[in-house]
């Protein structure tokens, strides 16, 4: 499997010795014990790359001894050889992509929640002038499907652009009643326009409706996407505006294992805070609509309002989230920063949650940030029985001394009832400290100790289930 | 319990500071990655090559979900204008589709004039190896030599970037790594 790969290594190496080269090696790990169980997990990703001119190389080594699911290995999970040359680009080996917000195609790896769509074939791409254009063949880490795309993208001067992409895949394991081979077919168009008082981008997608996993009773019908974007600004005032329809639309589901091939933009504003990630949004690609408007404003006298709000919902109208979020944040106070926050919250119960960060700037280089959540959260119930509403709580309080360290102590509570606890849910408090550590040469190191409660982890609409967790964990990137 | 895990934070530990107790690596001569392009938010179009013609260029990876992120890019804001002309700061936005729609609007809402590449398929992430851990931020001299970089961000952090940033401007752009 590996041999062309080192032979054309090999042969690249030798033909272009006169040329500056240059080995990339990052490693990134993360180490847990847990005190519960006794149970350790180890999973280190090496990505190591060549350069030499025109001519790149590269391989990420996967260890895993074991993963969060128990299994070890130690694999190449990637490896690709590429040619670069001004704007062409040949890429032969595992490969990402992402063709216009996509909706047809987005090929992508996170390792914050385990997704790694890459595929395995080959990509070309080019850039001629005003247009732009890319091609693959390529097959995912999970599927023995072949799938085939081709975008093409115009910048047609005056600040519009317009792009297609086309998407095709055989599924291998699906034969028609007359023992005809089926292809899936996706097609999708966009165009964007960019002004100096906002911009715009639409785009319309159509997929055939022959899929290996279907929709009950939908296995037969054709598949629609659509997604908007609008933004305006008046001097300091900025207003988003976005709107999303996707019927009978994921591309080649499990294309890791649980992902699939396309990733549509979510409509819904992603938090950085604890709390407001607790009962995320998940993005049903087969049926789902929605809006999203958020409005910011650069205040006088470097204030910052932000006010968002953003519903989802099934096309027979059936709510599925809804949130409205409020911003207000201050970067220089005299030696303070001021972020505060209310949000509201429709999703797995009401949730209301009220947000404060105060930083204080001891001298240049030490600050101290406090910041406080707070979440009501209006569980309901169902016929014959209510579950009733808890609150809980984070504090996190932080001193961070530029440019190497930082030292937090954090603490959740909850007043949940035993009836409002998951089986295995333990009552709390929930305290952790965490150190963090930065060289000069880019690593960064990360030592967190104590309890936490089960979450998600979400990224663009894709969330991952992290269980409650009592120990120690050490995560860290080291570039070497 | 950290008694118990004390082997495998011990080995993950070693590992981990390795490029800290070795020497530094000595810099190959040439250019330390290739050229790249990226569309901006505003529309327009950036790459490598052409910023690295007008001298030194700084890169800073963030997004919009990224609280240190957003407090650092005041900072690279006002030396990026301090250093008009002589240092080209990229603020290379990692959002992916989700969220790239609100990178203008939040950069007009804040008055930032920077140049902000969109790296919404994460090929440049992927190319400097940033490893999906941002603010990650990386200065190159006009030769293409990479004289620093630095992971994450702390109030502070701008003052080490601005020594190496003053230090480079005035060898004329050879700086040393720190």
């Amino acid at each position: 499997m590996l041999a062309p790969w080192l032979l054309m290594l090999a042969g690249a190496v030798s033909a272009q010795s006169d040329l500056a080269t240059r080995v990339l090696a990052t490693d990134q790990f993360e180490y847990s014990y847990s005190s519960e169980t006794a149970r350790e997990i180890v999973e280190n990703w090496l990505d190591v790359s060549y350069l030499t001119g025109s001519f790149r190389t590269g391989l990420l080594l996967d260890s895993q001894q074991p993963s969060e699911e128990g299994g070890r290995e130690n694999t190449i999970r990637h490896r690709f050889f590429e040619f670069a040359s001004g704007d062409f680009q040949l890429r032969a080996g595992h490969f990402y992509g992402l063709f216009g917000r996509g909706l047809l195609f987005a090929a992508y790896e996170d390792r914050v929640i385990r997704v790694d769509t890459a595929l395995d074939g080959l990509l070309v791409g080019t850039r001629t002038g005003r247009l732009q254009a890319a091609a693959f063949t390529g097959t995912p880490s999970a599927r023995e499907q072949d799938v085939r795309g081709l975008d093409a993208q115009l910048d047609a001067g005056r600040g519009w652009s317009w792009g297609g992409t086309v998407l095709t895949y055989r599924p291998d394991d699906i034969v028609a009643a007359d023992g005809s081979i089926h292809r899936e077919w996706g097609l999708a168009g966009r165009l964007s326009k960019f002004l100096s008082f906002g911009d715009c981008y639409l785009e319309y997608g159509w997929k055939k409706g022959w899929d290996a996993d279907p929709v009950p009773d939908d296995r037969f019908q054709n598949g629609h996407a659509f997604y908007g974007a609008v933004n305006l600004f008046a001097g300091s005032l900025a207003l988003a505006l976005e709107a999303k329809s996707y019927r009978r639309f994921a591309v080649l589901r499990r294309a890791d294992g649980k992902t699939p091939l396309n990733r549509p933009p979510v409509a819904v504003r992603e938090h950085i805070y604890t709390l407001l990630n607790r009962a995320p949004h998940n993005l049903d690609l087969d049926d789902e609509r929605g809006a999203q408007a958020e409005l910011t404003w650069g205040a006088p006298a470097g204030w910052t309002v932000l006010l968002n709000a953003s519903r989802s919902e099934r096309h027979d109208g059936t709510r599925t989230f809804e949130e409205a979020y409020a911003h207000l944040e201050k970067e220089d106070l005299g030696p303070l920063e001021l972020r505060s926050a209310f949000d509201y919250m429709d999703s797995e119960g009401l949730r209301q949650t009220v947000i404060a960060e105060v930083g204080w700037h001891l001298d240049p280089v030490h600050v101290l940030t406090v910041t406080g959540e707070h979440q009501h959260v209006r569980v309901g119930g169902g016929p014959g029985f209510d579950l009733g509403a808890y609150d809980q709580q984070i504090v996190e309080l932080e001193f961070a001394a530029a440019p190497r360290w930082s030292v937090a102590g954090i603490l959740e509570l909850n007043n949940k009832y035993p009836e409002q606890r998951a089986p295995d849910e333990e009552e709390g408090p929930f305290p952790a400290v965490q150190l963090t550590y930065g060289t000069m040469r880019g690593t960064q190191l990360s030592l967190w100790a104590g309890q936490r409660q089960a979450g998600q982890l979400c990224s663009g609409g894709v969330c991952k289930f992290e269980p409650e967790f009592e120990g120690v964990e050490l995560m860290g990137i080291v570039r070497y | 319990m950290i008694l118990r895990a004390m082997p495998g934070v011990a080995a993950a530990l070693l590992l981990a500071l390795a490029p800290v107790l070795l020497p530094a690596p000595v810099a190959a001569e040439g250019r330390a990655v290739p050229d790249w392009s990226l569309p901006c938010a505003d529309g327009s179009r950036v790459s490598f090559d052409e910023a690295l013609a007008k001298g030194p260029v700084l890169i800073s990876f963030w997004a919009t979900w990224c609280r240190p992120c957003l407090k650092e890019l005041p900072h690279l804001n006002t030396l990026a204008a301090e250093t008009k002309g002589r240092l080209t700061v990229l603020a290379v936005n990692v959002d992916s589709s989700k969220s790239v729609s609100k990178v203008r609007p939040f950069l007009k809402a804040k008055g930032y004039d920077l140049i902000v590449p969109l790296d919404t398929a994460g090929d440049l992430s992927r190319l400097l190896q940033v490893g999906g851990m941002v603010p990650f931020l990386v200065i190159y001299d006009p030769d293409g030599q990479e004289v620093y970089r630095h992971v994450g961000y702390k109030e502070g952090d701008e003052l080490e970037l601005q020594k190496v940033v003053d230090g480079l401007l005035a060898t004329g752009g050879d700086g040393d790594e720190g």
